[in-house]
């Protein structure tokens, strides 16, 4: 995809904008690790989470999915919920800033941080019910089955709808 | 790369079903521990480094503690220390005669058990279950399914253990059930967690158990050593449309005050404990 805007800063030298990622990554995690207790700890916004977000709309051609879900999987471990809950979120975070990042780039920053509201909780929502699916799966995962026979029954009525007694006009 | 070819969606799509098989093979079949231990041991220097200070402020705060204030403090433990050295001095007499009484009636003799005390090192942040990460591991002897304890009762039960660290479920925790007895009358029933506070269910509505019993662990599961005391029944609805009694309970423990608790190391570790404790 194509994701060339003029309002975006100039390219700059790979290696040196991988030096600073790395190092905004970093801090974030570290502030993580802080022995946050009580209502900081509630109120506590998921420092990695945002940082990756903003180098995701930021950077151009944005951050990889595998630097999302690698990060993603360390935060699974030190909350210790199931692998894969927030790697799975985190990828969703990224795609989603990716898809609407020309949308985004055009507000100002206050109409930016509105905008990522809804994001940050779809990720959430994304996360909450990958940890309570993992939790108590129902009838041993067989929901997503009728996912698939839903769309070989897509495909049947599609057919169908393209049958000549089936034609509107 | 083919992998740069693909679109955002269909890349999207790849890691995410990366990650339902990384779920499944950690929900199902619990085979990734090895990768959590890795990555909990990689990191671990990293987040002692950024707790250093907050624990030295911590310190020098403490240090510069009014002397007055210390020396109140001084006197009012010493005060409960002589009260509660009488106290144990009766509850020496009481176990010496409680053995003796085991040993007449055929009883399994209730094991003293080794303690480790651990530090809590973070609360994550999960909707759906209580946890703490505690600071020591299997290196002091941690094992998972042992039970963790304050100073005022039963705080939970240690879930994973890794090298230099280890995870506890608290009894607050949704999954978590505790075999337990009504101190006052010595009926047997089951303790719930249930959020922030506990719940006693499956009691029939004529049961006799009123707001303030004590509740103590019966030991009859193998995973809690019998007498711990878990919590104090605050409310007691027996509603006319159901059999069941709705029990709430408070821990009697500081299960989300305390910063020191001890692990009972227990001789035996009881078949798969991290599984879902229910009835």
């Amino acid at each position: 995809m194509n994701y060339e805007l003029p309002s975006l800063p100039p390219r700059v030298e790979p290696r040196q904008e991988w030096r600073v990622i790395a190092l905004s990554l970093l801090v974030a995690f570290l502030l993580k690790q802080i022995p946050w207790q009580g209502w900081a700890l509630l109120l506590r916004p998921d420092f990695v989470l945002i940082v990756l977000l903003f180098w995701a709309q930021r950077r151009q051609g944005g951050v990889s999915f595998g630097l999302a879900f690698a990060l993603g999987l360390l935060a699974d471990v030190q909350d210790g919920v199931v692998l894969g809950q927030y790697a799975l979120a985190y990828c969703t975070g990224v795609f989603l800033v990716q898809h609407f990042r020309r949308r985004l780039v055009m507000f100002t920053l206050w109409r930016q941080a509105m905008q990522i509201f809804p994001l940050l909780l779809l990720i959430e929502v994304v996360a909450l019910v990958t940890g309570w699916l993992s939790m108590r799966t129902p009838h041993g995962g067989w929901v997503i089955v009728s996912a698939l026979t839903g769309t070989l029954l897509w495909w049947a009525v599609a057919r169908a709808g393209k049958m000549p007694a089936a034609r509107m006009e | 790369m083919f992998m740069r070819a693909l679109g955002p969606a269909a890349r999207l799509a790849l890691w995410s079903m990366l990650a339902v098989a990384l779920i499944v093979l950690d929900a199902r079949f619990g085979a990734l521990g090895w990768l959590r231990a890795g990555v909990i041991a990689a990191f671990y220097p990293a987040q002692l480094a950024v707790r250093a200070p907050f624990d030295f402020a911590g310190e020098v705060s403490g240090f510069l503690v009014r002397h007055r204030a210390l020396q109140t403090e001084n006197d009012a433990l010493r005060a409960r220390n002589q009260q509660a050295g009488a106290q144990l001095a009766q509850l020496d007499a009481l176990r010496a005669e409680n053995e003796e009484l085991r040993r007449l009636i055929v009883l399994r003799h209730m094991t003293g058990f080794d303690s480790v005390a651990a530090e809590i090192l973070s609360t994550p942040r999960d909707p759906f279950s209580a946890r703490i990460m505690l600071d020591k591991g299997s290196n002091a002897g941690i094992r998972p399914g042992q039970p963790v304890v304050d100073g005022m009762g039963l705080v939970g039960q240690v879930t994973r253990a890794y090298a230099f660290g280890s995870e506890a479920t608290l009894v607050t925790d949704r999954s978590q059930a505790v075999p337990v007895l009504i101190q006052r009358t010595g009926q047997r029933v089951l303790v719930f967690g249930g959020g922030s506070g506990m719940e006693v269910r499956y009691l029939p509505t004529h049961t006799d158990i009123q707001p303030g019993d004590i509740l103590v662990t019966s030991g009859i599961d193998r995973v809690y050593p019998a007498g711990l005391v878990v919590a104090r029944v605050t409310r007691v609805l027996r509603p006319t449309d159901s059999p069941y009694a709705r029990v709430s309970c408070l821990p009697m423990a500081g299960v989300d005050k305390s910063r020191i608790l001890m692990v009972l190391i227990t001789q035996e570790a009881p078949a798969q404990p991290g599984t879902k404790a229910q009835p």
